[in-house]
């Protein structure tokens, strides 16, 4: 089984679009690789935890379309998100940590494109930090 | 069709537990076989990015949890060189008060400092320890040592096991240039060269041990299909939250009041803070280059962190426009961490039967130590606000910005032990030793109870809880217990001096 479907992956782009709220020029999740990097970074979880995760994603899409205005959480604008993910994280701090521990998940992966990165001007792509001007000690 | 392959000792686990064991019985003339769950990769190449990392060198894809008041990720390495690989790299001694306070309450006079300090001696210098020099610690760093200094505390550059450092920023991500000398560089590649055999991917079921003296058998399974391996002696490496989980089902001291209680984790968390004129960048330097001492009587070490700009995204409390608006000016924020030495509440237990048993680590914060962690909080945003930071955000579910010095939001709020953000790097002391039987699962030579020939030595057979990041304190006992394998009398305290001088 995929540790990610159809609706759990856009749920997920949904989270990283609430979360990081990208405006110009960084790009919109859905257009990224963050679903891919996500897919391969669950399947690498237990088994038990990726189920739990793909539930949490469909329940809060479910969640949306239970709670006015009774869209899902995928298809809502990016403020009715954030305002489900304050409504629902209110009901007890484990949910608030759990929605937290979700969109932490989807910041990373959507943060870890390319095009993201390129667009916040990091062109080198390099782990290895060379010739850095601001290693040293600050001025 | 299971294939069987004999061995004068079986280290299971590459971590900085195993691996030094593994290297100096080799190089002794022992035929060693090092079995080892993740893969054996070049660091340098296998995980460009943090997700990357997460994904191939993490166990559980970097989602190891305790659960509890509040749920705490442990994040752990599962790559030749354990969690070392991932790791910050900081190799603290251990407080005098700590390793008396050990033989005191557990009757271990062996670890008293002046019998350990040989050993810690010995690690040090074979993992190359010394302070980070300040021209690659980072600006992050610097910034901190700006704070600590305004406000007259105690703070060090940190030793670290690094040589050659550029200051890459990405430690526990891999380092990208092989500086950080992790356990799969410091021992398992000498290792290797002295005639050790390493079978990576592979898990080990059980151990399967009598009582008396005779082999021990570690079943496994592997790429290469089912193990049998026969050894003299095991040393069990897995890490202290493994390691109780691989005895217990291999009925080794399994009915042991102490095997998986006592687990203390070091909780930890960070703060964040916002430089308006000063450029930052966390992505550059060495990550953990900078630590605060001045509360650890405590129990308190505030410590450097760092990473890329994804990594920074996956810390930030923030969420919405507020999130995108800091990464817009990534480069202006900074971080420091704060961990408690706790109080050891935490057990490794297993749930279910077959192929659905489970490990689960359960932790429930103390009442105490987060009282000490909100005091550590505090005094990060202090620190910060005194290095001239704007803005800091602190770790606390629905608590604001703070701005302009002002802590009172955070001082007038009640904070339950589930509104804080916590993680913890540090597992120890799940299966620990005691000179009375009845105190401990180890002997004082980590030698499981009731066996003849199965050891431990990793994080779990620290005996209590340590204070500081515990990487160097486990390679010195993993030393000791080489030594003691090899039936050679321990070092002069001050033999090595020479080598670090």
């Amino acid at each position: 089984m995929r540790a990610l479907g159809r609706r759990s992956g856009a749920v997920l782009e949904g989270l990283a679009d609430a979360f990081a709220a990208p405006a110009e020029p960084l790009p919109r999740p859905a257009t990224t690789a963050m679903r891919v990097d996500a897919q391969r970074w669950l399947a690498a979880t237990p088994v038990g935890q990726r189920l739990a995760v793909r539930g949490a994603l469909v329940a809060l899409e479910l969640a949306g379309r239970l709670l006015r205005p009774r869209v899902g959480f995928a298809g809502r604008s990016r403020a009715a998100r954030l305002t489900l993910l304050d409504r629902l994280g209110r009901i007890a701090p484990p949910v608030d940590a759990a929605i937290d521990a979700l969109g932490r998940m989807a910041v990373l992966a959507y943060w870890s494109d390319a095009t993201v990165q390129h667009a916040l001007g990091r062109v080198d792509g390099s782990p290895v930090a060379t010739g850095t001007t601001t290693t040293g000690a600050p001025r | 069709m299971t294939r069987t392959i004999h061995a004068d000792v079986c280290v299971i686990g590459t971590g900085p537990g195993g691996a030094p064991v593994a290297c100096r019985l080799a190089q002794a003339g022992v035929d060693v076989l090092v079995l080892e769950e993740g893969a054996h990769v070049d660091l340098a190449t296998a995980a460009p990015r943090p997700i990357d990392a997460f994904t191939d060198l993490y166990r559980d894809g970097g989602q190891t949890v305790a659960i509890g008041d509040p749920a705490i990720p442990i994040p752990l390495g599962r790559v030749v060189g354990g969690t070392s690989a991932i790791n910050s790299g900081t190799c603290l001694r251990p407080a005098d008060a700590v390793l008396d306070g050990w033989a005191e309450q557990l009757g271990l006079e062996q670890l008293r400092p002046a019998e350990l300090a040989p050993y810690l001696d010995e690690a040090a210098a074979a993992l190359g320890v010394t302070r980070v020099p300040p021209e690659i610690a980072g600006r992050n760093a610097h910034l901190a040592k700006r704070g600590a200094d305004r406000l007259g505390w105690s703070s060090e550059w940190l030793p670290r096991n690094a040589v050659g450092c550029r200051g890459s920023g990405r430690c526990v991500f891999g380092c990208p240039t092989g500086a950080k000398r992790h356990a799969g560089l410091a021992w398992i590649d000498d290792a290797l060269a002295a005639g050790a055999r390493l079978l990576d991917r592979t898990r080990v079921v059980a151990i399967e041990s009598e009582p008396g003296p005779g082999p021990v058998v570690v079943r496994a399974g592997g790429a290469g299909g089912a193990l049998r391996i026969v050894a003299d002696r095991v040393v069990v490496a897995c890490g202290s939250l493994l390691t109780p989980s691989l005895l217990r089902r291999s009925g080794l001291a399994h009915d042991n009041p102490h095997l998986g209680r006592h687990l203390a984790i070091h909780p930890s968390t960070a703060a964040a803070a916002r430089f308006d004129d000063e450029l930052v960048d966390v992505a550059h330097g060495v990550p953990q280059s900078f630590g605060v001492d001045q509360f650890a009587d405590r129990g308190l070490m505030l410590e450097g962190i760092g990473g890329p700009p994804e990594y920074l995204a996956f810390t930030l409390p923030l969420r919405g426009e507020a999130h995108h608006a800091a990464m817009l000016e990534h480069r202006h924020w900074a971080q420091l961490g704060v961990m408690v030495r706790d109080r050891a509440v935490g057990r490794v237990v297993d749930v279910g039967r077959g192929p659905l048993r489970r490990t689960v680590v359960r932790y429930d914060l103390d009442p105490a130590d987060r009282d000490a962690l909100l005091f550590g909080i505090e005094r990060v945003a202090e620190l910060w606000f005194a290095a001239g930071a704007r803005e800091v955000l602190l770790p606390i579910a629905g608590l604001p910005p703070l701005r302009d010095g002002d802590l009172r939001p955070l001082r007038e709020r009640r904070v339950p032990a589930g509104a804080m953000r916590l993680m913890a790097f540090h597992p120890h002391g799940s299966a620990r030793p005691s000179a009375d039987p009845r105190d401990g699962v180890l002997d004082p030579d980590l030698r499981v109870r009731g066996t003849s020939g199965v050891y431990v030595s990793d994080g779990s057979a620290l005996p209590a809880t340590i204070g500081v990041n515990p990487q160097l304190t486990i390679t010195a006992l993993a030393l000791r217990l080489a030594r003691h394998l090899l039936d050679r009398p321990a070092p002069r305290a001050g033999a090595l001096a020479h080598l670090h001088a």
